[in-house]
C-alpha cells in the first residue's frame, strides 16, 4: 500500500514536495519538543529552568548565556533557556502565562507601566515565591570570599532593598545589577566645536548646544545637538527637578521623615500654597523647553530605539539615558563615547542661581533587572539556586561586566568605563511631585503639549490646575486608604510578635524564622522612620532582639 | 437535488451517518460553544482571568454603555468602516481595467502579477507598514520631505488653524511628523495603510464575476453607442453586486472584530492617548493587560450582537437589482 | 469583447494605469529586497537604492532566526488544514446528502458561528485550553483553528454536495460502497477544485494566525511565524538588513505554495463566487 501509495505522489510533484516539507517540519518541531521537556542526547533527563526577561540590549543575552554555561558545568543535570521578550508586550505576555500556568521559573518583574503598578504587588501574593526564609541565610556560593558568612540580603548594596515589595512586607525579587543615568556625548564631535573639557554649567551648556547646532548648518549635515525623546527627554527634567525643588523639602516635610510624601506634596498644590507659576517650579519646566530648542521635531512622540539611533548615526551629539545602554551604544558608535553629568544652572544665572540647590542624591538607589521565582514552577530550589549563584559576589561581578552593567553585590567591581556611572552619594532629592495622586494622566498629557510648545506655561499651569482640582482629592483618599492598609498590617504583626514574646495568653504565633525576620525588619524600618529619638522604642526593639536569641537557638 | 431523508426511525440502521457528523460537531461544540457559554456566565461576574470570581450580576453592562472608552472605540469603528468602504473602490477599479484590456494573454499576465503580493504574509505587509510609518527611518517621510509635500501640509495645517478649523498645528515646520505616535495623526495613518488598496482576492473575485459577461452585451452597448462609463455602471457594475455586499458583510464583521492590526502598528492600548483603542482591543486589553476578564466577556458580547444586528439589516436592506 | 476601432488613449491610460498600481503593490517587495542588503550605515545613508558591497550575511542572519519559526507554522499549518478537511467534508456529506433530524436546527446553529467574531471567545477559550491542557502546544493550537475555520468549509461544501447529481452517489452504493468508500471515490474527486481552493485558504489563514498563539504559547521556539516576527520587531537596536531579510524569506513559502497552486485557486475563487 506504502508503494501505491508513492506512485500516486509521484504524479503529483507538488505535493511530494510538501509531503517531504512537512516531514521536515515535523522533525523540526518534535526535536524542538523533546529538547524543551529536557531530553538531550546522550545524557540523561535535564532539569529544564526558564527565565524570561525583557533585556534586548546587546550582549545582555551573551552574557548570561555564558553565566548560564558556567552553571550548567557545575550542575550537568540542568539546563537553563532564556525567553526574550520586547518590552511593549512583556506586561500582557507575563499575564497570560500565569494565568495558563505555564509561567518560567524565572521571571523578570516589573513592567507594565500603571497598570502593571498596580497589579504586580497582586501578582508577586498569588504566583511568586516569598524569599523571606531564604535572604537570612548566607549566599552558598559566597563560600571561600569575605562574605561567606553574610545573610545573602546584606550581601546587597542596597541591603535587597530592590527586592522587598512594601505592600507585601516580605521579599520577592532578587535584582542582578545596579542602574544610574548620565549624560552621553561624542566626544570627537564636541572636542572639535567646543573643546576637551565638557561645560560644567547649563549655560555653557546651551553655548554648546548652540555651536553644534550651528556646525550642522554650516556643514549642511543633519545634526541635532541632543537626542531627546518621549523617554530622553525625562532625564534632564528630573535633573533640574532636584536641583530647584531640594528647597522645598523644609516647608513640606511635616512629618519629618526627610521625604516629602504625595500628600504632603499634592496638598499645597491644591490649596494653592505652593503655586506652579513659583519661579523654581517655572524654571523647571522653562529650562527643559529652551532645551529642547535643540531636540529633535516633533521629540516628544520620538521612542527611546530612535533616539539612540539618532546618536549613534553621528546625527545627535548627545544623549542623556542609563547605565543599560552603554555597552550596546559603545558597540555600535564609530566615535568616542564619553559620559558625563547634567550641567546645572550655575549660582551666578541671574535668573534662577539662588534656586538652584545642586546635583540629584543616588545614595537610595536600589538593584535593578529584578527577577521573581513562580511558585508554579516544578525546579523552584534549582531557579533559587541559579539565582544564588548569580548574585553570588564572583559570578554577579563577572556577569556584570560582560553586561556593561553595575554590579549589586558589594565589594564587586564594574568595568573601568563605567565608573562614571558609579552612584553619586552625595546630593539632594527632588521635594515636590506634580503629578499628584490621581492627576498622572491629566499630568502626562497636558505637559507634554506645553514642552513640545503647544501651549504657553501659564496655559499649561491653568489646564492642569483644573484637572488637578477635579482628580486630585480622590487620588488622596485612595493614597490614604492604602496607607491605612499597610499600618494595620504592620500593626497586627507587631502585636502577633508581643504576644508571641511576651507569652500572652491566646498568642498562637510561633517565633519561626519567617514572622522573627519580618518583626525584625518592621522595627527596623520603623525605627529608621521615626529616628532614634524616641529612647523607648529604641529599648523595646532592643529587648525584642534579645529576646529573640534564645528562640533562635532553641532551633526553628 | 434533494437530499434523502432519514427518518427518526430509521437512526439506527443510519448510525454511521451521526459517526461521520461527530468529529465536526464535536470541535464545534468543545471550542465554539463552550467558550461561548462559559464567556456568557462569565460576563456576570468580576472575574481576573484566573481564579477569583465575584458574582456581580449586570454590572458589567451596566458600565459598558457608560465608558467613555468604549463610546470613543465604537467612533473610531464607525470612522475605520467608512474608510474601508472607500478602499474598496480601487480593487473593483482595477478589477474592470483588467477586464477591458483586449488581449487575451496581457490580462493573463496583469492577473499573475496582481496575485504574487498576495502571497506577503498579513504580519510583514503590517511590519513594513509599520517600518514606512517610522518617523526617522521610515520611507513616508522621506517621501514627503523629499517631494517637499511635508511644507504643503504644514502650511495648509496653518491655515486651517488660522480659519480656525483646526485647533492646533500638528504638522510643523521641519519636524518629522509621527505617524504612529501623536495621537491626532494615528487615525489618518490607519485609514491610509495599505495603499493603493488593492485587495488582491478581491480583484479575483471580480474578475471571475466579471467574466460571466457574454460578449453579446458588450457588442448591444457597442451597437447602442454606449461610452465606457455608462458601461460600467450598467453592465459591470450590477453583475458583480452580488461579491461587493459579500465583501460588505465581510468588511463589516472584519472591522468590528479586528484588532490584530492595530496591537501590531500601536499596541495594546490603542496608541499614543488611546486615540485608537476599538473594541476588540479594547477587550484584550482589559482582560490580558487590565485582569478585568468579565468586563471583557461582557464587551465580547456586546459585539456579537451588534454584528448579528448589523449583518441582518445589510441582508435586509440592502438589496441587489439582478 | 474586442472591436476594430479601439480608442487608443483609452488602451494607453489602461496600461499606464494598471503598471502605476503594480508598482505600488510591489513597493513593499523592492523594499524589503533593497534593504536586506544594507548594514545600518549604508541604511542610514542612502535607504532606498541599492548600494554596494551586498551584505549577504544578513540573510544567513535573517534565515537562522526566522528558519524555527517558518518550520513552526508549516507543521501547525497544515496539521490545521489536513484536520479541517478531513472533519469538514466528512459532515458536509452528511449535512448535503441526508436530512437527518434536527439536521436543520443544529445546521443553523452552526450558521450562527460564523458570524461570531472571534474576539467574544478569547478568553474563555484560553481558559478551556488551560483546563484541557493545549496551551504551549503547536498541536493543540492546530486543534482549536481548525475547530473555527471547518464552519466555512462545511457551509460551501454542503452546498457543493447538495447540488451533485444523485446518480453518482447512486452508483457507488449500488456498488455497495459505505459512507466512507463514497466519500472518498465520489466527493472528493468531484469537489477536488473546491477542496484544493479551501486547503489554500485555509493554510493561508493558518499561516498567518496571530492573537491566539500570540497568548497562548510560551517557548520561543514554538512560535508561528506571525508571532515569531512581531516578537522581532520589538528588539531594541534595529539592525534593519536582516529584519528585512527575515521578512523576505518568510513570503517565500506562501510563493512557493501559490506557484504550484495557482491554477487551483483561481478556478476555485471562479466557481466559488458564481455560488456566493
Amino acid at each position: 500500500m506504502l508503494l501505491s501509495l508513492w506512485q500516486n505522489l509521484r504524479k503529483y510533484p507538488a505535493l511530494l514536495l510538501l509531503v517531504l516539507v512537512f516531514g521536515a517540519s515535523c522533525a523540526v518541531v518534535a526535536v524542538n519538543a523533546y529538547r524543551a521537556a529536557g531530553g538531550a542526547v546522550g545524557q540523561g533527563r535535564k532539569k529544564v529552568l526558564r527565565i524570561a526577561h525583557w533585556q534586548l540590549e546587546q550582549g545582555i543575552r551573551d552574557a548570561i548565556d555564558r553565566l548560564i554555561a558556567d552553571y550548567e558545568k557545575l550542575h550537568p543535570d540542568v539546563e537553563v533557556r532564556q525567553i526574550l521578550i520586547p518590552e511593549t508586550g512583556y506586561f500582557q505576555w507575563v499575564n497570560t502565562q500565569l494565568i495558563g500556568r505555564t509561567a518560567p521559573d524565572m521571571i523578570e518583574v516589573g513592567s507594565g507601566g500603571t497598570v502593571g503598578w498596580a497589579l504586580w504587588p497582586k501578582f508577586y501574593a498569588r504566583y511568586f515565591l516569598p524569599l523571606d526564609r531564604y535572604v537570612d541565610e548566607p549566599n552558598p556560593y559566597n563560600r571561600g570570599t569575605a562574605l561567606e558568612k553574610v545573610p545573602w540580603r546584606k550581601t546587597y548594596f542596597d541591603e535587597m532593598d530592590g527586592g522587598y515589595e512594601e505592600t507585601l512586607q516580605s521579599y520577592y525579587r532578587i535584582p542582578l545589577s545596579a542602574f544610574t543615568e548620565r549624560l552621553y556625548y561624542n566626544k570627537d564631535l564636541v572636542e572639535k566645536v567646543w573643546g576637551p573639557t565638557f561645560p560644567k554649567t547649563y549655560e555653557d551648556f546651551l553655548e554648546l548646544c548652540r555651536k553644534l547646532a550651528e556646525y550642522g548648518r554650516k556643514n549642511e549635515k543633519k545634526l541635532v545637538p541632543i537626542a531627546g525623546s518621549g523617554y530622553n527627554f525625562r532625564q534632564f527634567f528630573n535633573a533640574y527637578r532636584t536641583a530647584f525643588t531640594a528647597n522645598y523639602l523644609d516647608p513640606l516635610d511635616v512629618d519629618m521623615d526627610g521625604i516629602v510624601s504625595r500628600i504632603e506634596s499634592a496638598a499645597p498644590i491644591y490649596s494653592g500654597r505652593v503655586k506652579l507659576t513659583e519661579t523654581p517650579i517655572r524654571a523647571n519646566f522653562e529650562l527643559v523647553r529652551e532645551l529642547s530648542e535643540f531636540f529633535p521635531q516633533g521629540y516628544t512622540s520620538l521612542s527611546r530605539d530612535e533616539a539612540i539611533f539618532l546618536f549613534l548615526q553621528g546625527s545627535a551629539a548627545m544623549i542623556t539615558t542609563g547605565s543599560w545602554d552603554y555597552e550596546s551604544m559603545g558597540v555600535q558608535s564609530e566615535f568616542h563615547l564619553a559620559v558625563t553629568e547634567i550641567p546645572l544652572p550655575s549660582k551666578s544665572n541671574p535668573r534662577y542661581g539662588s534656586y538652584v540647590a545642586g546635583p540629584q542624591t543616588e545614595a537610595g538607589i536600589r538593584g535593578g533587572f529584578p527577577v521573581g521565582i513562580t511558585k508554579m514552577s516544578r525546579n523552584a530550589e534549582v531557579a533559587l539556586d541559579f539565582m544564588q549563584y548569580a548574585t553570588s559576589l564572583k559570578k554577579n561581578e563577572e556577569v556584570n561586566r560582560a553586561m556593561y552593567w553595575l554590579p549589586v553585590i558589594k565589594g564587586a567591581e564594574p568595568r573601568d568605563e563605567l565608573k562614571p556611572f558609579a552612584p553619586r552619594t552625595e546630593g539632594y532629592s527632588a521635594s515636590i511631585e506634580y503629578e499628584g495622586p490621581g492627576a498622572e494622566m491629566a499630568y502626562a498629557q497636558i505637559s507634554i503639549e506645553y514642552l513640545s510648545g503647544k501651549l504657553s506655561y501659564e496655559e499649561f499651569v491653568d489646564q492642569f490646575m483644573q484637572a488637578y482640582r477635579r482628580e486630585v482629592p480622590a487620588g488622596i483618599q485612595d493614597v490614604l486608604r492604602n496607607d491605612e492598609q499597610t499600618l494595620n498590617q504592620e500593626m497586627r504583626f507587631a502585636a502577633i510578635r508581643r504576644a508571641a514574646l511576651t507569652g500572652a495568653p491566646g498568642a498562637t504565633a510561633v517565633a519561626t524564622g519567617d514572622s522573627a525576620a519580618q518583626y525584625k525588619r518592621i522595627m527596623e524600618a520603623y525605627v529608621a522612620q521615626v529616628g532614634v529619638r524616641d529612647s523607648d522604642i529604641r529599648d523595646w526593639t532592643e529587648n525584642a532582639r534579645q529576646a529573640e536569641q534564645p528562640a533562635r537557638q532553641s532551633g526553628r | 437535488m434533494a437530499r434523502q431523508a432519514v427518518r427518526l426511525r430509521q437512526i439506527r440502521s443510519h448510525w454511521p451517518l451521526y459517526l461521520l457528523l461527530l468529529p465536526a460537531l464535536g470541535l464545534i461544540a468543545t471550542f465554539m460553544y463552550v467558550p461561548a457559554a462559559t464567556g456568557i456566565l462569565h460576563s456576570f461576574y468580576r472575574w481576573d482571568g484566573d481564579e477569583l470570581a465575584t458574582y456581580i450580576g449586570t454590572d458589567n453592562f451596566t458600565k459598558a454603555f457608560t465608558d467613555p472608552t468604549i463610546r470613543h472605540a465604537f467612533s473610531i469603528v464607525a470612522i475605520l468602516f467608512v474608510a474601508n468602504l472607500f478602499k474598496m473602490i480601487p480593487s473593483i477599479i482595477t478589477a474592470v481595467v483588467i477586464h477591458r484590456v483586449i488581449s487575451d494573454r496581457a490580462r493573463y499576465i496583469y492577473r499573475l502579477l496582481f496575485v504574487v503580493p498576495m502571497v506577503i504574509p498579513g504580519m510583514v505587509v503590517l511590519l513594513i507598514w509599520k517600518f514606512f510609518y517610522n518617523p526617522v527611518v521610515g520611507l513616508l517621510n522621506s517621501f514627503l520631505t523629499a517631494t517637499h509635500l511635508l511644507n504643503v501640509l504644514v502650511s495648509v495645517n496653518g491655515w486651517l488653524v488660522n480659519v480656525h478649523l483646526a485647533d492646533k498645528a500638528t504638522f510643523m515646520a521641519d519636524r518629522s511628523p509621527a505617524w504612529l505616535g501623536d495621537s491626532s495623526l494615528v487615525i489618518p495613518a490607519l485609514i491610509f495603510w495599505g495603499f493603493p488598496w488593492i485587495g488582491i482576492i478581491g480583484v479575483l473575485i471580480y474578475l471571475s464575476g466579471l467574466e460571466k459577461i457574454p460578449k453579446s452585451v458588450y457588442e448591444c452597448a457597442e451597437l447602442d453607442g454606449v461610452g465606457w462609463f455608462r458601461k460600467f455602471v450598467y453592465i459591470e457594475l450590477p453583475l458583480i453586486a452580488t461579491q461587493v455586499r459579500i465583501n460588505l458583510v465581510l468588511l463589516i464583521i472584519g472591522v468590528l472584530s479586528d484588532y490584530g492590526l492595530i496591537l501590531v502598528l500601536l499596541d495594546s492600548s490603542g496608541g499614543p492617548g488611546g486615540a485608537a483603542m476599538v473594541p476588540g482591543l479594547y477587550m484584550y486589553y482589559n482582560a490580558f493587560v487590565k485582569r478585568e476578564a468579565g468586563y471583557a466577556c461582557a464587551i465580547g458580547i456586546l459585539l456579537f450582537f451588534i454584528i448579528l444586528g448589523l449583518t441582518f439589516i445589510n441582508n435586509k436592506f440592502v438589496r441587489v437589482e439582478k | 469583447m474586442s472591436t476594430a476601432r479601439e480608442n487608443p488613449a483609452a488602451h494607453w491610460f489602461k496600461h499606464v494605469y494598471l503598471w502605476l498600481m503594480l508598482a505600488l503593490v510591489f513597493l513593499p517587495f523592492y523594499v524589503m529586497l533593497v534593504v536586506s542588503f544594507k548594514d545600518n550605515k549604508q541604511f542610514s545613508n542612502y535607504p532606498w537604492v541599492p548600494t554596494w558591497p551586498l551584505h549577504w550575511e544578513n540573510w544567513i542572519v535573517g534565515w537562522n532566526t526566522v528558519g524555527v519559526y517558518i518550520a513552526n507554522s508549516v507543521f501547525m499549518a497544515v496539521l490545521t488544514t489536513v484536520i479541517t478537511l478531513s472533519v469538514a467534508v466528512l459532515a458536509a456529506y452528511v449535512f448535503g446528502r441526508y436530512k437527518v433530524p434536527f439536521a436543520d436546527m443544529v445546521w443553523a446553529a452552526v450558521l450562527v458561528l460564523m458570524l461570531m467574531p472571534g474576539v467574544a471567545n478569547l478568553i474563555p477559550l484560553f481558559k478551556l485550553m488551560k483546563s484541557l491542557h493545549l496551551l504551549n502546544s503547536l498541536v493543540g493550537l492546530s486543534v482549536v483553528s481548525a475547530a473555527g475555520g471547518q464552519i466555512v468549509c462545511l457551509y460551501i461544501l454542503r452546498n457543493f454536495i447538495e447540488d451533485m447529481p444523485k446518480e453518482f452517489f447512486e452508483c457507488a452504493r449500488i456498488d455497495g460502497a459505505s459512507h466512507v468508500q463514497q466519500i472518498v471515490h465520489v466527493v472528493i474527486p468531484q469537489c477536488g477544485g473546491i477542496i484544493s481552493t479551501l486547503a489554500i485558504l485555509n493554510f493561508v489563514g493558518a499561516w498567518n494566525s496571530f492573537i491566539l498563539p500570540l497568548i497562548t504559547i510560551r517557548d520561543p521556539e514554538k512560535l508561528p511565524l506571525a508571532v515569531g516576527l512581531y516578537q522581532l520587531q520589538g528588539a531594541y537596536v534595529k539592525q534593519w538588513g536582516p529584519l528585512m531579510a527575515a521578512y523576505f524569506i518568510s513570503a517565500v513559502p506562501l510563493v512557493v505554495l501559490f506557484a504550484f497552486t495557482m491554477r487551483f485557486f483561481i478556478r476555485g475563487i471562479s466557481e466559488g463566487a458564481i455560488k456566493g
